[in-house]
């Protein structure tokens, strides 16, 4: 799940998977703004068939809370 | 293509990347050249009918102001969604009513007058989509006004609406007679044996034709290529009472045995249009292809291959080569009709400028010091706000009280107009020692940005502190990837830049003898 995760920002954020730093959050990533962020969130709600309620939308900001909240 | 769009809600999503985008429900004219210029407006699905009624008016007036100012490039207007409303009385419909007549009528005048602006129908794409228009999460957390899982459909009908409009449209259709306008073969049916009529086949022949006939009432100009004798078909013409479309009809013909590349050609040169507007109908396959291979600039569409097909052909065709916004003699006369209406509700001023506007807007910021009710969101907006945010400095609640204890002066403003509240949207934090003061913080949420507001208040509030402490103020700018907006905004209300380091931080003073241009848009006040 992780690799799939980390695919799909990769394509979000249009950046390399191999460019991703390796704690991945919010703060560590610049091209992870607001409008990118909802992106994320609308691609990973199909590709793991969920829908997120907004209080976690808004929590899902590194990739440890994502995976959390896909769980 | 470059495109600029005004908006009062999300919308990026659901554009390409080069696209730019106003403020929401900025109204400054576009920084640089574009191409196309889209004003996508929305009434807000959460409001109560009442606001949505009122949400109308305002729409109408910025599109109005908008389309009055800009007049030198092509303007594209997205109607209103029409099913997402609702209407107390299931009798009286009132906003339904109010919004058709928004998209059918306004705007439909406004394309009478201007051939520069262009409208395209948002509820055609709506309507064909199966799963929820709105995504009440994704509304309320971020203001999406469509289901962003819509976002690539919508992408893709949105560009293929704007090519059509840029295309430019045909003036005529030229048509092959033996089974295009009638089933079989004239020379071998007789005038009456061709299949043309009641029944089917004849009867999608027929309908074919009443399409056409119509069309060409419509103002499109028709014409007949067809390899027959003359004579055979004028006999058909003048005998089949079925056959609409005949000399009465069509602006030039060519019925002969010769090659119909070379007749095509003749008919544009007769008609004096260019091969380039011109469609060409048959039901050959073979004539097809040598019209395509001579005549690679006349539009030759494939023919259906049952009869069947035929009225699905003919809407193809028609939308994809003719449809148009642009309106008959009676059609504008029903326009004319519409304006004075319009005229007559007294609410309908025409803005000729931006000021105008402004003032009609009837804008009052209060400005309020820090207290527990709003302190939250005073912290909220510093480690939300990019955009608009002089240094960037992010507080929490702890951080915010921490800093009144040690003298700092914190405020927030709140903007209303005759539309609605924006609620808590700007913030403000000036430090004082001994010797002056320090803007620490000031920002905006982007909403609001583009009607001088941000100005006025950051004035009244420095204003007021310096009589109060009698200290001069300092400010500062850091530079981050996301507040460019924001670079040259201390020189515009009159700091005086004083150093400049290699990061591009910009250190600077207050000159409180500048006189700074403020427009009287605003009603201040204070509490």
């Amino acid at each position: 799940m992780k690799e799939q995760i980390i695919e799909i920002m990769s394509r979000v954020f249009e950046l390399p998977v191999s460019d991703f730093p390796e704690d991945i959050k919010q703060k560590n990533i610049d091209n992870w703004d607001s409008l990118r962020h909802l992106n994320l969130i609308i691609e990973l709600e199909e590709a793991f068939d969920k829908s997120f309620e907004p209080e976690e939308i808004a929590e899902m900001t590194s990739l440890d809370k994502i995976i959390s909240y896909i769980k | 293509m470059n495109n600029y769009i005004y908006r009062n809600y999300t919308v990026e999503y659901l554009f390409s990347t080069t696209t730019y985008f106003s403020g929401y429900g900025e109204l400054s004219l576009p920084p640089k050249d574009f191409d196309n210029i889209i004003l996508f407006y929305q009434l807000g699905p959460h409001k109560t009918p009442e606001q949505q009624l009122k949400e109308i008016d305002e729409i109408r007036s910025k599109i109005e102001l908008l389309t009055n100012q800009i007049k030198d490039r092509r303007i594209i207007i997205i109607t209103l969604y029409q099913e997402l409303n609702h209407d107390w009385e299931l009798k009286n419909r009132e906003l339904s009513t109010a919004i058709n007549y928004f998209n059918y009528r306004f705007l439909k005048s406004l394309v009478t007058e201007n051939p520069h602006i262009k409208v395209i129908d948002i509820n055609q794409f709506l309507q064909c989509q199966l799963i929820e228009k709105i995504d009440w999460r994704f509304f309320f957390t971020s203001q999406m006004i469509i289901n962003p899982k819509l976002a690539k459909s919508f992408k893709e009908w949105f560009y293929n609406q704007l090519n059509f409009i840029t295309l430019k449209r045909k003036k005529c259709i030229v048509l092959d007679c033996d089974n295009t306008l009638w089933g079989g073969i004239l020379g071998e049916e007789g005038i009456y044996g061709v299949k043309l009529g009641q029944d089917y086949p004849g009867n999608a022949y027929k309908s074919f034709q009443e399409l056409l006939f119509a069309l060409s009432q419509k103002g499109v100009i028709l014409a007949v290529c067809s390899k027959n004798n003359l004579e055979d078909v004028q006999d058909l013409w003048k005998h089949n009472p079925n056959n609409l479309i005949n000399d009465a009809v069509l602006s030039a013909y060519r019925i002969n045995w010769e090659n119909k590349a070379e007749n095509i050609r003749a008919i544009a040169e007769e008609l004096n249009i260019g091969l380039d507007s011109l469609v060409f109908v048959d039901d050959s396959p073979v004539e097809r292809g040598i019209v395509r291979k001579f005549l690679p600039d006349v539009v030759t569409p494939d023919f259906p291959l049952k009869p069947y097909g035929l009225v699905d052909f003919f809407w193809n065709i028609y939308n994809e080569y003719f449809a148009t916004f642009e309106l008959s003699a009676e059609d504008l006369k029903k326009t004319e009709q519409y304006k004075e209406i319009l005229l007559r509700k007294e609410s309908q001023k025409k803005f000729e400028n931006l000021d105008d506007y402004f003032v009609s807007l009837d804008m009052i910021v209060d400005i309020i010091p820090i207290s527990e009710s709003n302190i939250t969101r005073i912290a909220q907006m510093t480690q939300k706000t990019n955009q608009f945010n002089l240094r960037t400095q992010r507080y929490t609640e702890e951080d915010l009280r921490k800093k009144v204890l040690l003298g700092s002066h914190i405020f927030c403003a709140n903007v209303k107009d005759k539309f609605g509240d924006n609620g808590i949207t700007i913030a403000a934090i000036i430090d004082e020692n001994e010797h002056d003061l320090f803007l620490d913080s000031y920002l905006l949420s982007c909403r609001i940005l583009g009607r001088g507001i941000e100005k006025v208040t950051i004035l009244s509030i420095i204003n007021d502190l310096i009589n109060k402490t009698g200290k001069n103020i300092r400010a500062e700018y850091i530079p981050t990837k996301k507040n460019k907006m924001t670079q040259d905004f201390l020189e515009e209300i009159g700091f005086i830049l004083q150093e400049e380091d290699a990061e591009g931080v910009k250190k600077y003073i207050f000159d409180q003898s500048k006189e700074i241009d403020i427009k009287s848009y605003y009603t201040i006040r204070r509490r």
